[in-house]
Parts: structure tokens; C-alpha cells; sequence
């Protein structure tokens, strides 16, 4: 079977239009895909992809939106604040309709956008993704001490995992909690601590510098969201 | 500190090593105290590092603040082991 066609469309949100990509049949169940935030996206691109692929092949299609700033946007981060965020997937999915929402990492924090039901891949909280970034930037820059990590929050913007990282998205960011809502299965890494409602063996390509993917893992995560949707 | 608990956070490093870096079990099981981690695996970049100091955290159960954190703790793998076992078996 060759491999289902990918479309590039547009979304719109406040006065501005956003990439996203589809994959899958146009009649099919609608999955939307919020994806992790900032450097974890780029890590996590190739797993999505290939689970979007294997969802197509079972007959559903999926959406991935890139928000404002980071990745595809039309729009520099350094322009952007949590705010746009939450804007442009709220305007999304007054858009569209979709019968559930599988968010992972960051893009957990989104999730509250829409009530249709949702899976959280490896929730975080908003703390731990600045934290992680932080300490990525402080490993190999002896001058990014105590002061320069506190401007982050407070002057910015400060590069961190290759973007310049605007203060109030950073103070957002840091404040950002994984939101009550209704409707929701948590999944997490086999070998991950806290309780979970599913777990897979999967590895965390996030935090991989060389992100080639995991087929068995992909396939899982399709495989996980057909039962669901189903 | 027991040698039970010392050998668990020798396994656990391990095992955080190879789910986070993606090296193979067989390589990192090789890892002796003089093996040389950051600046020697391609695979530990910046973010990695970051992610690794997480996971350590998560599995271990312990916390390890911005100011105890030197990058000499990961110069090797006994170095790495060394801060891990004080902070854990302390």
C-alpha cells in the first residue's frame, strides 16, 4: 500500500493563519494532535508522523497544527505569548469538529480547548518543560548562572533549546498546569513512576537528540487510539 | 549505604541511559567508571542532558537543585554514579 498523501491546509485564529497538516481519509473519524511545546517538538515530529500514517492506514484522519511561533509558524516566537497558544486551538476547534484530541507532553497543557474526549501521552507540567530547558542551556554555558536563568522569567527573551523564549511566555510556561477537564485517559511509558490509565513500551524520543523514531512504539500509540475512538 | 542499594542505583542509571540516549543495553552495560559521557556520546547534547537529570530524578525518587549540579558530574560514568548514590543512599 503506498503511503497515505500528506495536505498541508490552513487554520485561521484571531487575524492570522496557521499551518497544520493532514493525513488520513476526509471521511474519516477526526483525531486533532496538539503536539509537545517548543524543542520537544522537533524531537517528537518523526514518532508523530509515523503515527499519524498508521492511524490513515486504519481510516482516521488526524490533524497536526503548528502553533503560533515555534516550528512552521508564520509567526516568530519571540512575538508570542501563552495566550496566542490557547487562542489558536480554541479558533481551531470552533472550526472543525473533531471526535477527540491526543495531545503528548506540553501539548497536554492545551488540551482543554475543546470538551471532546482526549488521551494525554506523557502529561508535564508547564514547571518541568522550563526547568528541562533551563538546565539544557546551563550544561554547556558557564555564564547562564543564577541571574541570566532568573531574566528569563523577567527580561528575556532568552534562547533556550534554540528559541528566543519571550519572558511572559516563559512566566506562563512555568505557571501552566495540566488543566481539569472531563474525559480524559492518561497514558505514560512503561517504566515511568505515577499512576497511569494505560501504559506502552515506548522510549522518550523527546528527549533524544538524534529523533529517528520508533515504529513499535507509533504503531502502539495508533493502535491505543483506533481502540478509543472506535 | 548497602551494596543493595548502591547495585539498584548502578542498574537504574543504566537503564535511564539507554531509554533516554537510545544506546544499546550491551554498550552501556560495558560503561565502566573511567567511561566518558558528555562531550564523548554523540547522543548526550544539551537537551539530553537536561532530560537525563529528569529522569534520574524521577526514578531515583531524589532532587538535584541548579546549584549542586556541576557539568563535571557527567564528565564520566562514575562520576555520574558517585553524585547518585550520595543523593539517593543518603
Amino acid at each position: 500500500m503506498s503511503p497515505p498523501e500528506p495536505r498541508y491546509r490552513e487554520y485561521a485564529w484571531r487575524d492570522g493563519r496557521e499551518w497544520m497538516l493532514e493525513l488520513g481519509p476526509e471521511n474519516g473519524p477526526r483525531l486533532l494532535i496538539l503536539p509537545p511545546l517548543l524543542e520537544e517538538l522537533n524531537r517528537s515530529r518523526k514518532l508523530l508522523t509515523d503515527m499519524m500514517c498508521d492511524l490513515a492506514v486504519a481510516g482516521i484522519l488526524s490533524v497536526r497544527p503548528a502553533l503560533p511561533g515555534p516550528g512552521e509558524s508564520r509567526q516568530t516566537i519571540d512575538a508570542t505569548d501563552w495566550e496566542d497558544w490557547r487562542d489558536a486551538m480554541t479558533s481551531l476547534v470552533q472550526e472543525q469538529q473533531f471526535s477527540g484530541i491526543f495531545s503528548l507532553r506540553g501539548g497536554c497543557l492545551l488540551d482543554d480547548c475543546s470538551t471532546a474526549k482526549a488521551i494525554r501521552f506523557a502529561p508535564v507540567a508547564g514547571k518541568n518543560l522550563i526547568r528541562d530547558l533551563i538546565r539544557a542551556r546551563g550544561v554547556t554555558d558557564k555564564g547562564f548562572d543564577a541571574a541570566a536563568q532568573k531574566a528569563v522569567f523577567e527580561t528575556g527573551p532568552t534562547m533556550l533549546g534554540g528559541y528566543p523564549v519571550p519572558a511572559a511566555l516563559a512566566r506562563a510556561l512555568r505557571d501552566a498546569d495540566l488543566p481539569e477537564r472531563a474525559d480524559v485517559t492518561t497514558g505514560r511509558l512503561e517504566r515511568d513512576l505515577p499512576d497511569a490509565d494505560f501504559k506502552i513500551d515506548g522510549t522518550p524520543v523527546w528527549r533524544r537528540a538524534e529523533p529517528s523514531g520508533s515504529p513499535e512504539f507509533s504503531r502502539a500509540l495508533a493502535n491505543k487510539i483506533v481502540d478509543w475512538l472506535a | 549505604m548497602t551494596s543493595t542499594g548502591a547495585e539498584k542505583v548502578d542498574q537504574t542509571l543504566r537503564a535511564v541511559l539507554v531509554d533516554v540516549l537510545g544506546l544499546s543495553a550491551d554498550e552501556v552495560g560495558k560503561f565502566d567508571e573511567g567511561t566518558e559521557l558528555f562531550g564523548a556520546i554523540p547522543e548526550l547534547d544539551s537537551m539530553a542532558v537536561a532530560g537525563l537529570l529528569t529522569e534520574i530524578e524521577e526514578r531515583l525518587g531524589i532532587w538535584i537543585d541548579d546549584d549542586e549540579f556541576e557539568a563535571e558530574m557527567l564528565e564520566t560514568y562514575g562520576n555520574l554514579l558517585v553524585f547518585s548514590r550520595d543523593k539517593a543512599l543518603q
